[in-house]
């Protein structure tokens, strides 16, 4: 069984008098442990379908499983407990809290997912220093530099070890040289803990670090293998 | 954990100063309201009298006249188990100050009766003859008057021999002179238009009222406590509906204000809520924020409110001095929980926009 199992998804929305689908006949499986890639243009459905496996949009026709449960079985208080407890999630623009400061951006996760004070204190400052980032810890968001940021994020999205994550555009904004370490941030991750992730991405180069490969087109999916990493 | 909502160090100052001064507002209010309620009865309170008797259907002195003669207050001295009567005019007088016209609520009294007279002298001594008067001390300082200065009133020049406390009713200031004078004032020399009088010690004070009542039938007495209660009443009638019309409003402002700046911190708070929504915040903890914000701006609010109180009132009294104000803890926390709830149901009104921050938004990168 994967850690996120689509048959026959679809997702369709309206815009204005016209219905559009926006996914459409998806079928895949993502094993527990590996990195897979969305890889498409912009505007091919990559960040709905993430939604999508989040559970904060339900699809039109189709099953969404997440760890064996499948997601319209599940209320929302449930589906805001799994989102808290058990998926990381990095944005596209990082989203940080700008007048937290990075520990901070990283115990609110925390607390979400069940921390206490103290535990999750002490949880973020683990992260910040096992990922080499313990300087950013006590800066406030809205002075640190674009890779700072992105840093943070990641940090906030491991920090309550998370079985999946859900990264979308996470190298979007960076150099490549900074792209090339979120993915190896989140690739040494999974090999320590033997999660999941999902990253939407239009880059390419990415390829070669992937278990899996999903390309879509137009919201349907074009072309699903093995990575080269795999 | 940090609140987002009270980052803004310059919008929480302007919302603490804006709770702040509709507490002050309703403190003052309800201080003005206490200190009108004591000082129109401090004459009467302070008078000591066991029965008040005025004239049928008349039941206070402050916007009621009762008209008797000299004779009933004879009448009444000569009861069984009363100990003294003492016949008191109360006319509304106007008093030339230079080009200004003053009205003072002017006793005729008579000096030798152990009642009627001014119940405190701050300073001077009580009239001794019929060109003689006792002003009342916030009506003397308002007016630049002192004690051996000489005040005109309907055309007699007066001169002032004492200054009285406790005879101050906001909009009116009481005066006392001999009854004759006052009787002369009016034109009629066996007007009185009331009468205090004590009974003798031991005396059953409600059957010797009963006794009265049954001799008298044809005037109204009235115990000490419930005349007090009858002017109290008929102030408040003028009053409260007044200060709790413009306290409602104070009230009603605050929650206009309140809403509006919880709705502007919300929205201003957006896209951190949104991601706050994205990570999994439980169904609750984002209105809890701006539940806690309200309850922290009230209370500090609040506090502010009582604070400022003292000094505006200190000036107040410098400026007008005869508004006279009372303040008890009972009124501090009654406007203190009624501001924290105003706050509290403002920021539950304004934390309904929340429902309409939706975590999806977290995806299609709203920012930067």
């Amino acid at each position: 069984m994967g850690t996120v199992e689509l048959a026959g998804l679809g997702k369709m929305i309206k815009e204005g008098n016209e219905e559009r689908w926006i996914l459409r006949g998806i079928d895949a499986v993502i094993e527990k442990g590996e990195l897979a890639l969305l890889l498409g243009p912009s505007g091919s459905g990559k960040t709905s379908l993430l939604t999508v496996i989040a559970g904060l949009v339900a699809p039109s026709e189709g099953r969404v499983s997440v760890f064996g449960r499948l997601l319209s079985d599940l209320r929302d208080r449930e589906l805001q407990a799994m989102r808290a407890r058990r998926i990381g999630f990095i944005f596209q623009n990082f989203l940080l809290i700008d007048s937290f400061s990075g520990y901070q951006n990283a115990e609110i996760s925390l607390r979400f997912a069940g921390f206490g004070r103290a535990e999750a204190e002490r949880a973020a400052r683990e992260t910040f220093s096992d990922l080499g980032i313990g300087s950013l810890g006590p800066r406030k968001a809205s002075d640190m530099s674009h890779g700072e940021r992105q840093r943070v994020a990641v940090a906030r999205a491991l920090a309550a070890s998370p079985e999946l994550i859900l990264a979308d555009e996470p190298t979007a904004s960076l150099e490549s040289g900074q792209g090339a370490r979120v993915i190896e941030t989140i690739h040494s991750y999974l090999r320590g803990s033997g999660a999941t992730a999902i990253v939407s991405t239009h880059d390419g180069r990415l390829v070669a670090r992937s278990d899996r490969v999903l390309e879509l087109k137009d919201g349907r999916l074009n072309h699903c293998a093995a990575g080269r990493g795999a | 954990m940090k609140n987002p909502l009270l980052s803004n160090p310059g919008r929480l100052a302007l919302t603490i100063m804006v709770v702040g001064a509709c507490a002050l507002l309703m403190l003052f209010l309800w201080s003005v309201y206490q200190g009108v309620n004591e000082g129109a009865v401090d004459y009467i309170r302070r008078t000591g009298a066991d029965v008040w008797i005025l004239q049928r259907n008349s039941t206070n002195i402050i916007r009621g006249s009762s008209i008797m003669s000299t004779r009933d207050c004879g009448e009444i001295r000569g009861a069984d188990k009363v100990e003294s009567a003492s016949p008191v005019l109360l006319i509304f007088a106007s008093a030339s100050l230079g080009a200004r016209e003053c009205t003072l609520f002017l006793a005729g009294y008579v000096p030798e009766e152990p009642m009627g007279g001014p119940p405190a002298l701050e300073a001077g001594r009580a009239p001794a003859d019929d060109s003689e008067i006792v002003l009342d001390r916030v009506f003397a300082r308002k007016h630049r008057l002192a004690v051996g200065q000489k005040i005109r009133i309907q055309g007699a020049d007066l001169r002032i021999v004492g200054l009285s406390s406790g005879t101050n009713a906001m909009v009116i200031q009481y005066a006392f002179v001999t009854l004759r004078r006052a009787q002369a004032f009016v034109g009629f020399p066996g007007l009185i238009s009331f009468v205090a009088a004590r009974f003798r010690s031991g005396v059953d004070k409600g059957a010797a009222i009963e006794a009265l009542r049954s001799q008298r039938p044809d005037l109204n007495f009235f115990s000490d406590g419930e005349f007090i209660r009858n002017n109290v009443l008929e102030m408040q009638s003028g009053f409260l509906a007044f200060l709790f019309i413009i306290s409602l409003m104070g009230a009603g402002v605050l929650s206009i204000i309140l809403i509006l700046l919880f709705s502007l911190s919300i929205l201003e708070k957006r896209r951190e809520f949104v991601i706050m929504k994205a990570l999994g915040a439980p169904r609750g903890f984002i209105p809890s924020l701006v539940v806690a914000q309200a309850a922290i701006l009230g209370s500090a609010g609040a506090a502010l409110g009582i604070m400022l109180l003292f000094p505006v009132r200190a000036i107040v009294r410098a400026w007008s001095p005869e508004l006279e104000t009372g303040m008890y803890l009972l009124q501090i926390a009654v406007v203190s929980g009624a501001v924290l709830a105003v706050s509290l149901i403002s920021s539950v009104v304004a934390a309904r926009r929340l429902s309409r921050f939706y975590a999806l938004e977290a995806f299609r990168g709203r920012e930067e």
